[in-house]
This record gives C-alpha cells, structure tokens and sequence, in this order.
C-alpha cells in the first residue's frame, strides 16, 4: 500500500536535481539581468503553476495531450486501479496490492481454447468521489463500459479491447476478464461489443489466452458512475464530451476545479477529504502563458512557483542555469521518454545499401547536437529503448562521430567522388532527401547541423520542411511518413514505460502501404524474419526475464541494420521556486503534479 | 434611407456568404482531422483506425464537401457554430469565442480612443502649424510608426519592460486571483494598447491632418475669422466638425486592421482575446472555430463599414442616401 | 482617398516636353531633402543584397559551431546567430528574398489592379458592376485572418509543395500578399480612367479607330502613372513588414531560404540571452521601410503636388 511516508523517503537515484552552471554564449556581453522579485505572492496560501497549453479538455479518458495529464493527476478524475511513481515502479492507488501471477492476484482460468487470463484486483474502501460519495467497483466497471463504447472518442482502448467482461462480485473487488482464444477469434471475425471486426484484426490468429503485459497496470480507471451515467442516458456517448461535467469533472484527486477563466487559467482548491490526508497548499492555479519568454519572466520575477515541462526545453537552459546561480529558482533536467531519430527508408536506391546507413550514422557528430543545441542538457542515445526503462540493452552496437570511416564504408560500397565532391556510383549521385517538420526550432538547427556533417563525407542532403498535419497524416490520402515517399526523416517518439507496440514500429507486418489501408509504423520498411519472431514473442508472454532477453536480441539485430540513427533523448526541463518543496518531476510521463498534494512553499 | 439600408443589408448578408464558401472550402483543403493523431498513440495500430474512422463518421467528416457546407451553415445561422476539435476539444465554439471577444473588444475598444486621443490633437497641431518644427517633428514620428514592424515593437517593449526593469507584466489580462483589482488590469493593459495603437496613431494623424488642412483652406473659415471669431474656436468648432468626418469613415474601415494588429498583439502578451485564440485555431487545425472567428471578424468589419455610412449621414445632413 | 485624380502628364505632349517633365519632377524630388536620403538609403541596401553572393563575406547557410552567438569583431562585424553562422551575410541573402518577395507582390498587385480598374471604368456598365463590386468585397475583408488562413492552407496543400521545392514558402508569400494587396490600385486607376476617358483624347483615338485595348493601354494607364507609381512605391515597404509578420507568426519563409522576417522569428527563442540577434533583422525592416516611405512621399509630392493628401 502506498503512503504518503514511503514514498517521501525515496531518494532521487541523482537523476534530477538543480543544475548550476557557468552561463555560455554570453552573446554581445549585454545579458539582462533578470528583473528581481516584483509583486510577490502571498507566500503559503497558493503555488502558480505555469502551463505552456491550455488543456483542450479535462475530460474522462478524453485526449491524449501531456498536458491535460498535468491537470488530471492533480483533479484525479479517472484514478487508476495501480499507478506508477517517480521512479517508473508500479504501485498500488485504488487497489490495495499490485495483482501478479507472482502473488495470486491474477492467474490463468479455464482449459484449451477457453483459457483466460483472470486479474483480480482488491480496491481500497477509504477512497472518495469530491463530492462525499465513496468509489466504488461499479465505478471501475462503469468506466470500462464507457471507455468500450464506440461513439465515446477516448484516445486508445487498445488494451481495454482485450478484455472480455469486467465482473464486481462485491463493492470492492475488480475482476479483469482477459479474452480467451475463442473469443479473441470470435471478435476479429464478427466484431465485439459494437466495435467493428477491424478493430480487432490483431486476434485474427491468435494462439492461446489473450495476454498483455500490463496487465497489473493502469488500464482500468474509475470514473463517478453517480454523475455520469444519468448524463450518459440523456445525451448518450458521442455527445457526453461536450457536456461541462469534462471541463469541471469530479475526482478523487487532493484539488478540484473552481474555476476555469478560458485561455488564462484554471483554479484549482484542496480537497480536505482527499484519502492521503489533507493537501499541504490550500490553492493551485493552474496558469497559461503560451509564449516561452513570457515565461521565463513570469519565473524570474516569481509569478510562477513552478514551470512543467509543456512549457519548457534544453533551449531555455542558459537562461534558467543563470537564475538558478542567482538563487531564484531551481532547474530540473529529467531524462524524459522522448526520443529524436532519422528514418532511413530502406526502399531508397543508395539508403537500402548497408554501408551507407552505417556510413551516415558515421558522419553525423550527435554529441555536437547534444553540445550546440540542447545545451548538453541530455544524451546521445543509440537504442530505441531508454536508458531508463528495463529492456535497455548495453549490449546494442554504437556508431561514434567518425567521418572517415563513413568516408571509408562508402568507397568499399562503390561510391566515388564526383566534380561537385558529392560522391555518386553508377551515374547516381548520393543526394537524399531529408524531411522534417515545420516549425520546430530544435529541428530547424539540427537539420542543418547535419546537412553539413554529411556534407563533410561527401553526402549531399537537400532540407525539406513539411508542415507537421502533412507529414504525419495517415488515412487514404497519407503523407510522406505514412506514404513512404520520405528518404531520410527526422521526427520523435514519445516512448512509454513498456515496450508494448514495438511490433507496430519495427516488424514486417508494420510496414504501412497501400495493401493494408496504411496500418502500422515501421516507417524505414525493415524487414527482418528473427526481428519479427522476437517482437511477436514480446508481445504475447508475460514471462519478464525472457522478455528482457528478447528485447536484448531484437535491439541487436536493428542496430546492425541501422534501420534508423538514433540521435538523442530529450531532457523534461521543469523549474521550480527555490522555497517549493516536495517537487519530484519524474522520467516517464508521468507528470509532475502526481504529488502535488505534498507541495508547498517554505518561508 | 429605408431603401438604402436594406440594399446595403442584403449586400452585405451576399458577401457575408460568398466568405464563408471561400473560407469553407480552402479549409477543406487542408489535410488531416480532429483524430489524426490517435494514430500514434494507440499500442495496436489496427483498433486505432477503426477508432479514428468511427470518430470521423460521427462527426459527419466522412460526407461529400457540399453535403458538410450544407450542415455547418444552417447550423451556424441558428448560432451553432459546431464543436471545437483540438483547442478545447468538445466545446462548443459559439461559448470559446464568447469567454474571449468581451477582452478583445475591450483591448481594440481601448485602443482606437487611446490612438484617436492621440492622433487627434497632433494632428490638429500639425493642420495648423504647417511646416513649423512641430510638424515636421510630428510627421516624423507618424513615418516611423508606419514603418515599424508592430510585432518587433512588441517584443522589444516586452524585453524592456518585463524582463530588464521589471515594471510591467509579461502577458496576460490579469494576475489570477486579482480579478478585482483595477491597477493590475491596467498594468497588464499598458503595453498591448500601446503596441496596437502605434500604428493607427500614425495613419491617423496624417489622416487629421490633411483632412484639417483642406477644411482650413475654405471659405466659411475665412468668413469666420474675418467676423473676429477667436483662431482656437475657429479650429475647433468650424474647422474639426468638418474635418471629423472623413475620420469617421476612416474608423470604420480600420476595424479589419485593428483586427489583424489584435492578431498579433495578442499572440505576443499572451493577451486571451479572440485574436490570439484564432491563432491558436490556425496552428492546430481547429477548423469550427477558424471558421467562425473569421466569419465573426468578416461580420465586425462589414457592420463597422455600414454603421460609419450611417454615422456620416447623421453627421452630415447634407449627405442623403438613396 | 481615392477621389478621381487628374492626369499628370497630357497625352499629346511632344517628346522635348516629357523629357522636360521628368526633369521637373526630378527638380522636385531633389528638393525633398529626406526623400533623397530614402532613395539613396534603399538603393544602397538593394545593391548590397543584390551583390550579396559576391560581396557577403560569409555564405548564409554554413554553420560553425565553435563560434555560436559570437560577439561582433573584425571578422564577424554584427556577430553570429545560434549556429555560429554571420549575421551579416545572413542579413545581405535575406534581403534578397524580401526585397523580392515585396517587390513581385507589389508589381503583381499592380497589374492585378490596373487590368481590373482600368476595364471597369472603360467599359462601364454591367462589367464595372461586377468587377468594382468584387474590388470592394475584397477589401472590406478582413485581410489578416484570411492571409493567415491562406498561407497556411496552401503550406499545407501537398501537392503544391512538392511541385515547388525549396521555394514553395516564397511563392505562396508572393502568392497572398498579392490576392489581397490589388484592390487600392484598381480604385485608384478606376477613378483616374473614369475621368479620362471623357476627354477629348479618347474621344479621337476612337474616332481613328483604335482598339478599346490600344486606348486603354497607350493612353488611359500611362496617364494614371503618377498615382500608380506611388502606390507601388508604398506597397512595397508594407508588403516588407507584411512579410515578416507572417513570417513572425510562422506562416512565411522557411529555410533554406532566409528573409529578413524568418531571421526574426527563428531568434524568438534566444531573446534573453542575445535580443541584438532579433535587433538587427528588425531594424533594418525599419530603416529600408522608413527609406521606402520618405522616397514615395517625396515622389508623390514631386510627381504632382496636388496628389498630397
């Protein structure tokens, strides 16, 4: 069980903390100084936190954008039966203990094709809806209900979907019904519940129990039957994401929306009933401030007591190291789960040849990128599983910034310098197309740092900036990732705390074309057989040490590929007042408000 | 009059149409929808789609372009302008735009008394000493605010102000939880009305002054002042009563321009007026509330451009319309 | 205002005579001590853009990492931006896409203009209905939402950007800041052919059997020159800050084209730590807007003083 003091004695592994550093690139030696503290807060009473987004909904289950996240964790509107804290453990929220094959909590019931795999979950009897009212089984069995109904627009139910029936024997206990391989063909055959058989082509084959490996986490919430099931039967479910109860929503959480002043801010106030104990800080705002400089001011002259990582970035990084050293704040700078990458597509004449990928791989120098642009405020990274998270491996092999072997793989591959110094073969000259998205600062500098890297090994790389809705559109008419009309292409992945969906990203049947309506996001076309065992294996064991050693073998075989060159990861930069306590910003996506119950400012 | 009014109304209510199918249509161009990114964030890529796929057909995106024009116009007409999609997801547009267009009125309202207050007296000044240093000095001043990119301006002041001195707030309309205090709206005021008056005070006084300068060279100002009427009474009762109503008209054509300078004034001090929220709908494609935003600026302008027809015939009994 | 101009120049002048003219409004510009300055200022900064790729002492585009944000020193006279690249020959490349960018707007906007004008005024009837019609739905729209919605509209329109390259962002610029920039111009030219047309010139050119085309393009349009000519003057200096509004709100240049307004919003980010770098692109909008609007003030009042407003 969870509590308040256990938590508290965890210590921070090092990984976040202030940073203080001498400020670099002191441009014409004319640096404002930052204006001192103006109009102070009221210490104590109320915390300023600075969002860089308006939440486009607070919503139960509704939009998938970081910051609403930030917002809900503090209103705790769909509390989950387990969560995850700082240090990407899981542990217990409604529940009372994780459920695991390990402890009994879940187990495998039923025999041949009718075997399942059951998870029951005991939920705590102390925890409280704002309004008094206590939460419930119904509550969790409702919200599956919800999350299942096709005309409610939730983000993904891809987990959900693999459950059969949620049943609540009494108040306080969940069971989760995982589909057995009977049903799991039924419904890619006929469909399930209303969805439509498409949405469960994944189970057309199935072999044995549907299984995932979050089983024990965070894909049963519980949302306040009560309120929203009248609501529910009055406007039915394509319409309740308009109704204000998502704008205002109830939760469990130690703050509860008072008011919400549109494109300026949200107030939140503490909720004594709130089953931790009372929050230490009576009031939060929650304020937009949508320009970066507005906010680095608004920190500066102690507006804001906190600054999420919406609104932050390496970038910001000289600035608010110079705060820092005058003691006006603190800088966090958290390994985050973002990761920056270029895609190489495979089907390119002169990229499908191994010896130019590693050769690019090679030539482009990721610690000046690392250095120059994001103020060495994060990592070069060579895999696509963080460093952080369990399936890393060491092992992966790693290309360091060395132009002439690139120089060198290229000849052995047949390549020649041509009069321009571009090197060509056959008459080809080696001149790709390098697209990314528009409007991105960090993209915008680091494209043309290494257009110049590869310039420098004879590759010649023509910038092609795509506005973001094209080069991510997917459907019928895709753009050029979906599309595969890209050559080499620079975007990120947000990564999660599992490596579930790997398969979409790297195996044979994720390669997104025209045959299979553009589903899937192996965007490079790697194509790989012992790759695509391992990733169908991963996905379908719930045996966590063979899982390591899977992930271990598949990193192998896609690094030597180099199917992609890894770039780095991006750093989640948060800043605080110096008298805020109790701020723990986390690696994962978990956001940072997920204590805010423990915030407060010291005199 | 009558006549006037109501061939000038059903003109207006055929261009308020005509703007709507071109802003309708070129929106349409536009790739990509609400649920786009649903895409990405699934775990099975396959159950997305569907997903994706339903959304869209409940929200009617999956009707031919004709079909879906059809149904947002007679919607809006009766004031539903549709639901938002990606700035406040869910919400219907016609209660966004309604939280911010009481600020927005207020910063442009603010601004044209704040600039006519200025461009008035200056340009007055400049009418009656033409060519002294004064004028020159005053014309001067109008060049460079007609030449200074606004958004510059903008972030120059916000750097000084804000960040070097520390005197005034880096953005916003109010400090949360001071909704009453009068000083901290003022404060937050200052350098947004100033931005977005620069300019018009510029074209303004030039305006005044040249308007001025006609009136001063006719008759009845001679007659006045060989009848022994005082020089200042003169200036201010003949001559700015004549010269007043070219300004008038001037005004209202300035509505759409205001509009824009709002765009982008409120873009830079984080202002939230409908300026800056028509900013944020063009860069997440939210198209409901792109389109009605510009339908109600398109709206504002057509109904300043009238009402200053009107006011020019109040003002001036001479004029008569048929 | 757009009242009917009278013609500057007659039509039927003898040749010593127009020469005779362009002397008299060059005696009058020269009078106008800032409308010197402004020309000689713009022509200066023109020729060093135009020149830039021989005299720039840097390329615009070659990062150099060990100098990022480098102070001003003899090699680097304004410095260096965030990729060590010279600010200098940045600013020198980027005029060249402003002052094209404005420059092909403007002539395009007056063309635009002078076909829509000067047609609706010649032939009259239901024509000048329409086409004036049109011109005044134009302009009572409102221009920056609409521009705004352009620019992003056809950015994102795929197949267009892929038809274009590199230069998509340039002609789309080119491309809006023209549909909405011709509407003064046509009223401008409209009233002056409405008023020439009455004139006896006219009248005899018809009688010798000229085409509508050949009066309206020999005769009518040159004699609307003056207000023309300054229109276009002016047009360009705001179609220089029109760009770079754009451009500031992320719908205008992208890389790897640099123009003076790009160079503005890509520094947004760096403010605190160096605001020269958004100080210099700005001033010199500035200083060739400012020197732009004296030339066409004094060229307006040179071409003929009674244009004055």
């Amino acid at each position: 069980m969870e509590t308040r003091g256990r938590l508290g004695r965890r210590g921070l592994l090092g990984r976040t903390g202030a940073v203080a550093g001498a400020v670099s690139g002191a441009g014409l030696g004319f640096v404002p100084g930052f204006a001192s503290v103006a109009g102070a807060q009221a210490s104590g009473k109320t915390i300023m936190v600075g969002m860089s987004q308006e939440p486009p909904t607070l919503g139960y289950s509704l939009g998938n954008a970081y910051v609403i996240s930030i917002v809900k964790a503090a209103i705790g509107n769909e509390p989950t039966l387990t969560r995850r804290n700082d240090l990407n453990d899981w542990v217990p929220w409604l529940a009372e203990t994780v459920p695991t094959l390990e402890n009994g909590g879940a187990r495998y019931v039923g025999d041949g094709a009718d075997k399942r795999l059951q998870v029951t979950f005991t939920m705590r009897k102390d925890v409280k809806w704002s309004d008094g009212k206590g939460v419930t089984a119904a509550d969790v069995k409702f919200a599956w209900e919800l999350i299942m109904n096709p005309d409610y627009s939730v983000p993904d139910r891809s987990t959900q979907q693999k459950l059969a029936a949620v049943d609540t024997p009494d108040d306080y206990t969940v069971i989760a019904n995982f589909m057995s391989e009977n049903e799991a063909k039924a419904a890619a055959a006929n469909g399930r519940g209303g969805l439509p058989a498409k949405a469960y082509a994944d189970f057309a084959s199935q072999s044995g129990p549907v299984l995932d490996p979050g089983y024990y986490k965070a894909y049963l919430p519980a949302f306040p039957k009560h309120v929203l099931q009248p609501l529910l039967e009055k406007v039915g479910a394509a319409d309740l994401p308009k109704q204000d109860i998502m704008r205002k929503p109830l939760g469990i959480g130690p703050y509860k929306v008072t008011e919400w002043a549109e494109g300026q801010f949200i107030a939140l106030a503490a909720v004594p009933t709130f089953f931790l104990g009372a929050p230490r800080t009576p009031n939060l705002i929650v304020k937009i401030v949508t320009d970066t400089n507005a906010i680095l001011a608004q920190l500066a002259t102690s507006e804001l007591d906190v600054v999420t990582e919406d609104a932050l970035s390496e970038f910001s990084a000289p600035e608010l190291d110079k705060m820092a050293n005058q003691k006006l704040i603190r800088a966090y700078y958290t390994p985050g789960a973002t990761w920056e990458h270029i895609d190489l597509n495979l089907d390119n004449e002169h990229l499908g040849i191994l010896n130019v990928r590693k050769a690019i791989a090679h030539a482009i120098n990721r610690q000046q990128l690392v250095d120059k642009v994001l103020n060495g405020k994060t990592k070069v990274i060579h895999s696509w599983a963080p460093e952080w998270r369990w399936d890393f491996s060491p092992e992966i092999p790693k290309y360091d910034f060395n132009p002439e072997k690139a120089k060198a793989l290229l000849k052995e591959a047949g390549y020649a310098p041509g009069p321009d110094g571009i090197l060509t073969k056959g008459g080809k000259k080696l001149s790709i197309k390098y697209g990314t998205t528009a409007g991105n600062q960090a993209r915008l500098l680091v494209t043309q740092l290494v257009q110049a890297d590869l310039k420098a090994v004879g590759i010649e790389a023509n910038l092609d900036y795509v506005p973001s809705s094209e080069w991510f559109a997917a459907g019928d008419n895709p753009g050029p990732l979906w599309g595969r009309t890209f050559e080499m292409g620079e975007y990120a992945w947000v990564g999660g705390d599992d490596p579930l969906g790997a398969k979409n990203l790297y195996s044979t049947g994720g390669i997104p074309a025209k045959e299979n309506a553009y589903v899937g996001q192996n965007f490079p076309g790697f194509k790989d057989a012992r790759n695509d065992e391992l990733l169908a294996e991963s996905e379908n064991t719930l045996d966590q040490a063979r899982r390591v050693e899977v992930y271990a073998e598949q990193q192998k075989i896609w690094a030597e590929a180099v199917p992609v060159v890894t770039l780095y990861a991006r750093a989640n930069v948060t800043a605080t007042k110096r008298s805020l306590q109790n701020f723990r910003p986390t690696p994962t996506n978990t956001p940072p408000t997920w204590n805010c119950y423990d915030w407060y400012l010291a005199d | 009059m009558r006549a006037f009014l109501l061939r000038r109304l059903l003109q207006n209510a055929i261009l308020l149409l005509f703007i709507s199918v071109i802003v309708y249509g070129i929106l349409y161009l536009v790739p990509g929808g609400p649920f786009d990114q649903l895409n990405f964030g699934a775990t099975s890529a396959t159950a997305a789609a569907a997903q994706v796929k339903r959304l869209n057909e409940l929200l009617g995106l999956d009707r031919p372009l004709y079909e879906r024009y059809w149904t947002w116009l007679t919607k809006a007409l009766v004031g539903d302008w549709g639901m938002s999609w990606t700035v406040a997801f869910g919400q219907p547009v016609g209660r966004l735009i309604e939280s911010r267009l009481g600020n927005t009125l207020l910063l442009m309202g603010l601004s044209a008394v704040f600039s006519l207050a200025i461009a008035l007296p200056i340009g007055i000044i400049s009418a009656v000493r033409p060519y002294s240093v004064w004028d020159y000095l005053i014309t001067a001043f109008s060049f460079f605010g007609l030449s200074m990119p606004t958004f510059w301006f903008g972030v120059m002041m916000l750097i000084i102000f804000s960040v070097v001195l520390g005197w005034l707030p880096a953005g916003g309309a109010i400090t949360p939880g001071k909704a009453n205090d009068i000083v901290d709206r003022i404060l937050h005021l200052i350098m947004p009305v100033v931005v977005l008056s620069l300019v018009q005070v510029a074209g303004q006084s030039r305006f005044i002054r040249s308007s001025m300068l006609e009136v001063l060279k006719q008759d009845y100002i001679r007659t006045a002042r060989a009848k022994g009427v005082p020089w200042a009474r003169v200036v201010l009762t003949h001559g700015l009563r004549n010269a007043i109503l070219p300004v008038i008209t001037l005004l209202g054509l300035e509505i759409p321009q205001l509009f824009g300078g709002a765009i982008i004034t409120e873009t830079i001090f984080t202002w939230p007026g409908m300026g800056r929220l028509f900013f944020e709908g063009i860069s997440k494609n939210d198209w409901p509330l792109v389109q009605a935003i510009t339908m109600l600026s398109a709206f504002l302008v057509v109904g300043g451009n009238l009402l200053a027809d009107l006011a020019y015939a109040v003002v001036d009994p001479r004029i008569r319309y048929e | 205002m757009t009242v009917p101009m009278p013609p500057a120049f007659d039509d039927d002048v003898l040749a010593t005579e127009e020469v005779s003219q362009a002397r008299l409004v060059w005696r009058r510009f020269r009078r106008h001590r800032l409308g010197l300055l402004g020309i000689t200022v713009i022509g200066l900064i023109a020729l060093a853009c135009i020149l830039a790729p021989w005299i720039a002492p840097y390329t615009f585009d070659k990062p150099d990492t060990s100098n990022i944000m480098g102070t001003p020193s003899a090699s680097h006279w304004l410095g260096t931006d965030e990729l060590g690249r010279d600010v200098l020959s940045r600013l020198l490349y980027a005029g060249r896409i402003s002052l094209l960018v404005s420059l092909v707007a403007t002539l395009l906007s007056i063309m635009i203009g002078v076909l829509v004008g000067s047609i609706a005024a010649y032939f009259g009837g239901a024509l000048d209905t329409v086409l004036m019609r049109f011109t005044d739905i134009m302009l009572s729209l409102p221009s920056l939402p609409l521009l705004l919605i352009f620019s992003k509209t056809l950015r994102d329109f795929g197949p267009l950007r892929r038809a274009l390259g590199d230069n998509t962002s340039v002609v789309i610029i080119i491309t809006v800041l023209t549909i909405f920039g011709w509407m003064n111009v046509a009223r401008l030219v409209y009233g002056s052919v409405l008023s020439l047309k009455a004139r006896e010139f006219t009248e005899a050119s018809r009688a010798l059997g000229a085409s509508s085309f050949r009066i309206i393009f020999t005769h009518l349009v040159p004699n609307s020159a003056a207000p023309i000519i300054v229109a276009m003057t002016l047009g360009i200096g705001s179609r220089i800050i029109a760009e770079a509004s754009l451009s500031f709100l992320g719908l205008g240049i992208v890389p790897p084209n640099p123009s003076w307004g790009s160079m503005l919003s890509g520094v947004q980010a760096y403010m605190f730590r160096n605001p020269w770098l958004a100080f210099y692109p700005g001033l010199t909008i500035l200083i060739v807007v400012l020197a732009i609007n004296f030339a066409g003030d004094a060229l307006r009042d040179a071409l003929d003083p009674r244009l004055k407003n």
